[in-house]
């Protein structure tokens, strides 16, 4: 204390001099705007550091347990990536029907062993068939638009007669805008266009309209992207419109297919089977 | 001639303040400098007083025009500045090591010499601290010089109006 004193009374000009310069320097970040300002932000950034410095230490304490929880993740993936080379079981896929009336549809993924495309009637195989519950008049469908349709299969494999066939496929395909629909079917010189028939002339067109399944046929579900418009002219022979439509699949570096699996076909072949029954009686 | 007492010091206060405030602050020299003239109170006080009271009156003169400009604490803290360290500015100018204050003893270069750094000192830590940017560093120098030399040239006035040189 006797120190302090000392010190005091042996500079107290200096002090003096001090303590005039804090009352100054208090006034000066009290009552100015610019330093105010100034004075907050240091604050500020000074909490963000230290809070900042606390967030980098807890998460380093953390780290273990990230680790171990990246270490499961990375199992899980390389079991998905590795483990089901060949023909593993398949994985199914469920559509949420928003009509409320169940499933109708499932998936099967599967992948292309042998694919053509210069052929009047192209074929491709996949490494699905029976085992899998593949069976012949099932639709197959790409990431991007729809592939074609099963024609054979036997345990393991199936055959599938590709879209790019000339008198075989006929697929009911429609206007995603309008909703008018036409029969898709392909004239074998370009294996990116297929051609769209029976669309009346007075529906309105545009170059990139998005044509899709329209889920008549029980093959293809409803929506399933084919392509988009590329060209349009009327057919002189009908009077209706002859549109190309750009597949926007390309067949020729097709990999990764669904089959698609209606659970419903055989309630529809039956309701349908009524109906020729009905028909053959009025002939008779 | 009056012997300086604390009430005359108040008096030349108020004198100084009135003519920085409402005088020289409204001229505005090349657009925007404008000279300053209160800070020949704290360079021609009286040696050999009571130092105390010389910082005081020091600081609450830099208030004072503070207050009247709006710039709290600047000034004040500017002045209080070169008012300490007025003996070591005045040593510094002189190159004497002699503890013997005076200005009739000077050079009229010692002098000169002697209100230029005192007056610069002042400017540099007033318009630094005012605009307070780093990012306008030189210009805020350029400032200052030029301020520095504008009043500079209204102290000498001063200075020879009030013959301070051969007085103090």
């Amino acid at each position: 204390m006797g120190f302090l004193l000392r010190l005091f009374s042996k500079n107290a000009l200096f002090v003096f001099f001090i303590f005039l310069q804090i009352i100054a320097l208090i006034l000066i970040f009290s009552k100015n705007a610019m330093q105010q300002s100034w004075l907050a932000g240091q604050t500020a950034a000074f909490n963000s550091w230290v809070s900042g410095g606390i967030d980098e230490g807890v998460s380093y304490l953390k780290l273990k347990q990230v680790n171990e929880d990246l270490v499961a993740q990375n199992k899980s993936l390389m079991v998905q990536l590795y483990g089901k080379q060949g023909a593993a079981n398949p994985v199914f896929r469920k559509v949420h029907d928003t009509l409320g009336g169940g499933q109708i549809y499932t998936f099967v993924d599967g992948e292309i062993v042998f694919n053509s495309i210069n052929r009047r009637n192209n074929y491709f195989t996949i490494n699905r068939g029976r085992r899998d519950g593949v069976y012949p008049q099932m639709g197959v469908m790409a990431p991007k638009g729809i592939a074609g349709i099963v024609i054979n299969s036997t345990d393991s494999y199936a055959l599938v007669q590709s879209v790019l066939s000339v008198n075989k496929i006929r697929i009911n395909a429609a206007l995603k805008n309008s909703g008018y629909f036409g029969t898709l079917t392909w004239r074998g010189d370009n294996s990116r266009v297929m051609h769209l028939a029976d669309v009346p002339k007075y529906v309105s067109l545009k170059i990139g309209d998005t044509i899709e399944t329209d889920g008549k046929s029980a093959i293809f579900p409803k929506g399933v992207m084919i392509g988009t418009v590329a060209g349009y002219s009327v057919d002189n022979k009908t009077g209706f419109w002859d549109i190309s439509v750009e597949l926007s699949e390309k067949m020729g570096a097709l990999n990764k297919v669904f089959v698609v699996k209606n659970l419903k076909k055989a309630e529809v072949q039956k309701i349908q089977d009524t109906m020729q029954a009905v028909i053959k009686k009025e002939n008779d | 001639m009056i012997s300086r007492t604390i009430f005359t010091d108040l008096l030349i206060m108020a004198f100084l303040v009135a003519l920085q405030v409402f005088v020289l602050n409204r001229i505005t020299l090349f657009g925007k400098f404008t000279p300053v003239l209160y800070p020949v109170f704290v360079m021609f006080y009286p040696f050999f007083r009571n130092k105390f009271q010389f910082l005081a009156l020091s600081f609450l003169i830099g208030l004072s025009v503070d207050g009247f400009l709006g710039t709290w604490g600047i000034n004040a803290l500017a002045t209080t500045v070169i008012a300490y360290f007025r003996t070591l500015i005045f040593r510094t100018s002189t190159d004497t090591s002699t503890d013997f204050f005076s200005f009739q003893s000077l050079q009229w270069m010692q002098f000169l010499l002697f209100l230029f750094s005192s007056i610069f000192m002042h400017q540099l830590l007033v318009q630094y601290i005012e605009f307070f940017k780093f990012s306008r560093i030189f210009e805020i120098l350029l400032n200052v010089l030029v301020t520095s030399v504008i009043s500079f040239i209204f102290i000498i006035v001063y200075a020879l109006i009030f013959k301070i040189k051969q007085k103090v």
